[in-house]
């Protein structure tokens, strides 16, 4: 019961990165060609952000499988703040990358 | 001290290295544990009481103290790197929302650091540093890199 509680709090505190992640997936590509330099929209980190915070979610639970409460929700916590880590970096990247707008 | 039955009497460095009762818990007392590993290695010095610790922990505590100079430069990045992100956002909950992401970027090499530490006591050295060089590649203080690159 309480191994569930933990998966649905933590579903939750993931779903803000994700969350960003798909505004990011949305908002960028039509800011990009409003400015001219649609051809410069960084996919890559784009898909970064959507995929990182799925995947350290199930790759936490995987790890954390058979293990001990605590134990789970170390290894959840630590792929969440992996996730914003990330979800950060993604973002500086697309900052640096960015051309001159036109 | 009394015992069942007594033992035959022996030397006061055998009798000190061991426990009564071992014999009955069907143990074995470090002298005599001592004694077969040296037999069993041939060209080990015989003399030696105990057998040095295998090279491997010490790989791995050296690992350890290494990662953990690694892992705090990761946090100090982090705390550089959330001064130089800022979010957009006008609404409360997003500002909360994104104030929240930058605190867990912070502490997000603390945890992983003590997340391996806790969670392989006992496992390889190979095991620990991999899990030590993931959190590395996967937590660079990219913001903070890409200022100071720029």
């Amino acid at each position: 019961m309480s191994k569930i509680v933990v998966w649905v709090v933590f579903a939750l505190l993931y779903a803000y990165p994700l969350f960003e992640g798909i505004s990011n997936l949305i908002a960028l590509p039509p800011f990009y060609a409003a400015n001219g330099i649609g051809a410069a929209v960084p996919w890559w980190l784009l898909i970064i952000g959507v995929v990182a915070p799925v995947l350290l979610y199930l790759a936490a639970l995987w790890i954390g499988r058979g293990r001990e409460l605590f134990a789970r929700t170390l290894i959840l916590a630590v792929g969440l703040a992996a996730a914003n880590a990330l979800v950060l970096s993604a973002v500086s990247w697309a900052g640096a990358l960015q051309p001159a707008l036109k | 001290m009394a015992r069942a039955s007594q033992p035959p009497p022996e030397d006061d460095d055998d009798e000190a290295l061991r426990w009564a009762g071992d014999e009955l818990r069907g143990g074995v007392d470090p002298l005599t544990r001592n004694r077969v590993a040296g037999v069993a290695t041939p060209g080990v010095d015989h003399e030696m009481d105990a057998a040095p610790a295998p090279a491997g922990n010490l790989a791995r505590a050296a690992a350890t103290v290494g990662f953990a100079v690694v892992y705090l430069a990761i946090v100090v990045g982090w705390i550089l790197s959330v001064q130089i992100t800022g979010s957009t956002a006008a609404d409360v909950f997003s500002q909360v929302a994104w104030q929240f992401g930058e605190f867990v970027a912070i502490i997000s090499g603390a945890l992983w650091y003590l997340a391996v530490l806790t969670l392989t006591p006992d496992s390889r050295a190979a095991v620990r540093v991999g899990w030590f060089a993931l959190g590395v590649g996967v937590l660079v203080p990219w913001p903070v890199l890409l200022v100071v690159a720029s």
